[in-house]
């Protein structure tokens, strides 16, 4: 070997490495791996278990079962339950039961059973796939009937399975629709647009409300068994089994019975009615209108049910937490920036008049009249426009937009249903130059000062203000989880003047004493101060607001209602649906019997 | 012997340039190209596509390279072995930034509407840069065992980043096979991999407590005993190894108890235990395992496995194409396949063993690496002998770039079979 001569002129050595050996090593190492290793076990397989791996090979016997877990229920504050789930039939088909070419007659039979058309059927197997070991759900929530038409002919329709299933259901029907949402079947979209991990098509999900929001906690773990069925699909074999885990239960600080009054008072007026508990935050009531029946979706929704749904007027808005100028319950905002700003006296007597002229244009008071020397607690009571307008000149706009914002106004006030909030508007001299591409005038402090204007606010957020106007120190952060400590014990100290506290609330209680909402709330034993406004929408019925809480020493409840496009005024129209509620909060058992009475008032 | 004996004399002008090459080398995956065409078509039939032809297009193409190449002097590679290191690495820092994602790994180039991956080629650049090295000076000395393995350590950290663990794993076994041949002491080789070891004994032992820390403080010191035994510097050299086995261990055990989620835990053991997952990944485990099984001694043969037929087996024209040969092909067919398989290992054994210097020695059996690697883990996998790691099974899977690749090896070994002495024309 040494003697051979280099063939290239940098080879320095010819051969040091990959003695006999190494060779013989590697020789048996791959030998005993490839033969010994693989070759054994496929001996295993092929020839001691082939018989067994073929029948199961050739039967396709092996099913996947998944098991769907108990979806939390959503419980009241007091426990009783918003959302649960029943029992209900389903139907499942077993794609690998037949082949694809036989189905054709099976699939026409349990169309005309089920009055479902072919089509649809064979789309969800084609989704599904001929191959795939799992069932296609194709109906759910059949009737009796059909459950039992099914089981007559199932000798002859292979690879049908009707199963109970569970079902989530609402008891109370349409009751806190938009606080609930409603669960529905992933469709493919969804499926695309979220990644979601962990889920099939057709599984059930939260769509809306806190069945969305809480959708991690109410859904649970699924489980589910590898089974190994006979010729006529029968379980004869776990293979695999994995345990399902039920969902958890969500408790909120909704009560079912102030909550059913909400809803009665604001009966099948467009609109919304939100009490808040205003030392913490708490959601007692939430309602919208229009809204939904969340059953609906819970079985498969009928495309004629989606139509009227659709043909009504958003129902699936929650208006609680969408943007209207609050008017003159805005008022509240006015006074304490004119209070804490300095600019104006607690003794402050202004005159008003019918109308002040500003920039050209008259801004004129409600009742085109004016309501002579007013002081703070004078206006309140009376409403009067010409007095806030000068308050609200007085301090400027700067001020005046500072102190909405510190209301909670222009943000999100957190609650657990993300999206579905509308952040509402507070208008400034940046967003106006962007938007409108004009700079602020006077006349828009002036319009703000009476909440209108661009001013936007939800409900839930005026709920809010008058949570700060009757604990008289700080803004709480609305929610609706009752364990959510951190939003329960969140303040926001906005160190008010004792002085501004107590005309604030000398001012609310003369609204309803004496003052715009006086017939609205005559003969009540509760001590309640509140504020309505009514606010101006071109070209259409105004908006009407009334919030107030009760009691005006030591509040216990906040209750704020409003109609959309409802024509009247505040008084009139949404005062009587506060005093239903409080009415309600405070006397529930006579509350019950009482029926909806609207009193005619003047407006503000 | 072959060659002299069979072929007619006529040829054998034409066949002058490749009068020392091993035929059999040839022939066998050449046999297996032709088999994975036919087996991809048996996959495809039912599966609505049908490029398996592409299969047997992209071999023609890897054999004819590998006859030009098998007649070119492999030695001229040696001054080219940096260009080539270069070229790695470069183009696996590439597929990083302008690859294209396929389930979530960063893989592919697009060169002139071709999808190359060039993590396979990387096998080969590596495979060349090492043989290089070792032919140089041999590992027998830990320097020059510390130098290669911080070379290799390169590229491989690039394609564990893309992140594709099966190929960086061929990577490893490469490295390791050609240490081995290179003279490095086996000892050395131990050491290196034992910490991985020591993370899986202290997982799997430590919870039985009395027999299991027994069991870890036996193969600690079997580690301590082969340091003080290879290493050059006793007392360090002893606790050194020692005291990284322990902190390997302990660090495994933390990674698996604390870092992994379930999922991650469950993808490593599901080949040990399919049924833990029944609806998830160890279905189609347990669906490989039936398939194959279901072959018997004869199969069912070709086109006529059920489990094939009806698409049971995903990615079953590629990574799972062994499951197609044992259902349809049986028994018979897939220890035939072994056998041709372990028939090229031995064939570049005896190159390896033959060759005139130590570069060409040293790359026929990184090839022999290399395959020996892939074979026995791909086919481990469909009968759940070894997890699932996405390593194709050479020449059989369908894959442009590993199986041109594989043919390039195969030229490459040939070349030195047919330099392996002084020509005497």
């Amino acid at each position: 070997m040494l003697q051979s001569p280099p063939t290239i002129a940098y080879q320095k050595h010819t051969r040091s490495v990959g003695r006999k050996n190494q060779a013989l090593t590697l020789t048996f190492g791959v030998a005993a791996m490839i033969l010994g290793g693989l070759g054994g076990r496929l001996a295993y397989l092929q020839l001691m278990q082939g018989t067994q791996n073929r029948e199961l090979a050739d039967s396709n016997r092996i099913r996947l079962l998944p098991k769907q877990p108990e979806r939390g229920k959503i419980l009241d504050r007091k426990g009783k339950i918003l959302a649960g789930s029943r029992l209900s039939h389903s139907v499942f088909l077993w794609p690998l039961a037949q082949k694809k070419a036989e189905w054709s007659h099976t699939l026409e039979r349990v169309s005309q059973i089920l009055n479902i058309p072919v089509a649809d059927i064979q789309k969800r197997l084609e989704t599904e796939g001929y191959n795939s070991p799992y069932r296609v759900r194709i109906a759910r929530s059949i009737s009796p009937q059909k459950v039992t038409a099914l089981a007559e002919s199932i000798g002859e329709l292979d690879g049908v399975q009707v199963d109970a299933e569970a079902v989530r259901s609402y008891p109370n029907g349409d009751l806190a629709a938009h606080v609930l949402g409603y669960t529905g079947e992933l469709t493919d979209d969804d499926f695309k647009k979220h990644h979601l991990d962990h889920y099939r098509l057709g599984d059930v999900i939260g769509q809306m409300g806190i069945e969305s929001a809480r959708e991690q906690d109410l859904r649970g773990e699924w489980g589910g068994q590898q089974v190994e069925v006979d010729g006529a699909g029968n379980v004869v074999k776990i293979l695999g089994e994995k345990q399902t885990h039920a969902g958890k239960d969500v408790t909120l600080t909704i009560d079912l019975d102030l909550q059913k009054a909400a809803e009665t008072a604001l009966g099948n007026r467009k609109g919304s009615i939100v009490a808040i508990n205003p030392n913490n935050g708490e959601i007692l009531a939430m309602v919208s209108r229009p809204a939904f029946d969340p059953n609906l979706f819970s079985t498969r929704i009928s495309e004629k049910q989606w139509q009227r749904l659709q043909g009504e007027d958003h129902p699936f808005v929650n208006r609680a937490l969408q943007g209207y100028p609050p008017a003159s319950t805005f008022k509240i905002v006015t006074t304490t920036a004119g209070l804490e700003s300095g600019k104006f006296s607690p003794d402050t007597v202004l005159a008003t008049s019918a109308s002040i002229r500003v920039g050209g244009i008259d801004f004129g008071d409600w009742n085109h009249a004016g309501f002579g020397p007013q002081g703070f607690v004078g206006a309140l009571t009376w409403s009067s426009d010409t007095f806030f307008y000068q308050i609200g000149m007085g301090v400027g706009d700067q001020t005046l937009i500072q102190w909405a914002r510190r209301f909670g106004f222009g943000q999100k006030t957190g609650i657990e249903l993300g999206d579905e909030e509308a952040s509402g508007l507070v208008p400034d001299n940046a967003w106006k130059q962007k938007e409108i591409h004009e700079s602020w005038f006077l006349g828009d402090t002036v319009n703000m000062s009476i909440g209108q204007g661009f001013l936007q606010c939800t409900p839930l957020q005026v709920a809010g203000m008058f949570a700060i106007a009757a604990n008289g120190s700080y803004r709480v952060k609305p929610h609706l989880l009752q364990d959510n400590e951190s939003a329960e014990n969140w303040r926001e100290p906005l160190n008010l003047k004792p002085k501004t506290v107590r005309i604030l609330h000398e001012g609310l209680r003369g609204v309803v004493n004496g003052g715009t909402a006086t017939a609205a709330f005559s003969g009540t034993d509760l001590a309640i101060a509140g504020k309505s406004g009514t606010a101006e929408d071109f070209g259409r019925e105004s908006h009407t607001w009334f919030g107030a809480f009760s009691p005006v020493d030591k509040p216990q409840i906040v209750v704020v209602a409003f109609g959309e496009n409802s024509g009247g005024g505040g008084g009139s129209f949404a005062a009587p649906m506060v005093r239903q509620v409080l009415e309600a909060y405070f006397h529930p058992d006579k509350a019950k019997k009482q029926q909806a009475e609207v009193v005619a008032a003047p407006r503000d | 012997m072959f060659r002299k004996s069979v072929l007619p004399a006529r040829f054998k002008h034409w066949l002058q340039p490749w009068q020392a090459v091993d035929w059999w080398l040839f022939a066998a995956p050449v046999a297996l190209t032709i088999l994975g065409g036919i087996m991809i078509r048996s996959v495809e039939l039912n599966a609505g596509w049908a490029d398996w032809w592409r299969h047997w297009i992209t071999g023609s193409v890897g054999l004819v390279l590998a006859l030009l190449i098998a007649r070119w002097r492999y030695d001229q590679l040696l001054q080219w072995k940096w260009i080539i290191y270069g070229i790695t690495n470069a183009s696996l820092l590439l597929v990083m930034f302008v690859g294209r994602e396929e389930l979530g790994a960063q893989r592919w180039i697009n060169i002139f509407g071709f999808n190359v991956q060039p993590s396979e080629f990387a096998k080969l650049g590596m495979i060349i840069t090492i043989a290089a090295l070792l032919h140089e000076r041999s590992a027998s000395t830990i320097p020059m065992m510390v130098k290669v393995l911080v070379i290799a350590a390169v590229p491989w950290v690039l394609v564990f980043l893309e992140p594709n663990l099966g190929t960086s794993l061929v990577f490893g076994s490469i490295t390791i096979g050609m240490l081995y041949w290179g003279n490095a002491n086996p000892g050395w080789l131990l050491l290196l991999v034992s910490p991985v070891i020591s993370a899986i004994l202290f997982n799997v032992l430590l919870p039985i407590w009395g027999i299991g820390i027994f069991i870890i403080a036996l193969w600690v010191a079997f580690i301590g005993w082969t340091a003080w035994k290879t290493l050059p510097w006793k007392t360090y050299g002893t606790l050194v190894p020692v005291v990284i086995n322990l902190i390997a261990g302990g660090l495994g055990r933390v990674l698996w108890q604390y870092v992994l989620k379930d999922y991650q835990k469950q993808r490593i053991t599901m080949f040990m235990n399919p049924d833990q997952d029944p609806l998830g990944g160890g279905y189609h485990l347990i669906q490989s395992r039936i398939a194959i099984g279901a072959g018997e001694f004869w199969g069912r043969g070709l086109y006529k496995g059920t489990q094939t037929q009806l698409n049971f087996i995903p990615e079953q024209h590629t990574d799972f194409i062994f499951t197609a040969i044992g259902e349809e092909l049986g028994f018979i067919g897939s220890v035939a396949v072994l056998l041709t398989f372990l028939l090229i290992c031995f064939r570049l054994l005896i190159i390896a063993q033959n060759a005139k210097d130590d570069f060409g020695s040293l790359l026929a059996i990184g090839v022999f690496s290399m395959i020996v690697f892939q074979v026995v883990v791909n086919v481990g996998m469909t009968i759940n002998l070894s997890p699932v790691t996405g390593i194709p099974l050479p020449w059989l899977s369908f894959g442009n770039a590993a199986l041109l690749m594989n043919f390039l090896a195969i030229g490459l070994v040939e070349s030195v079979s047919n330099f392996r002495q002084r020509l005497k024309f």
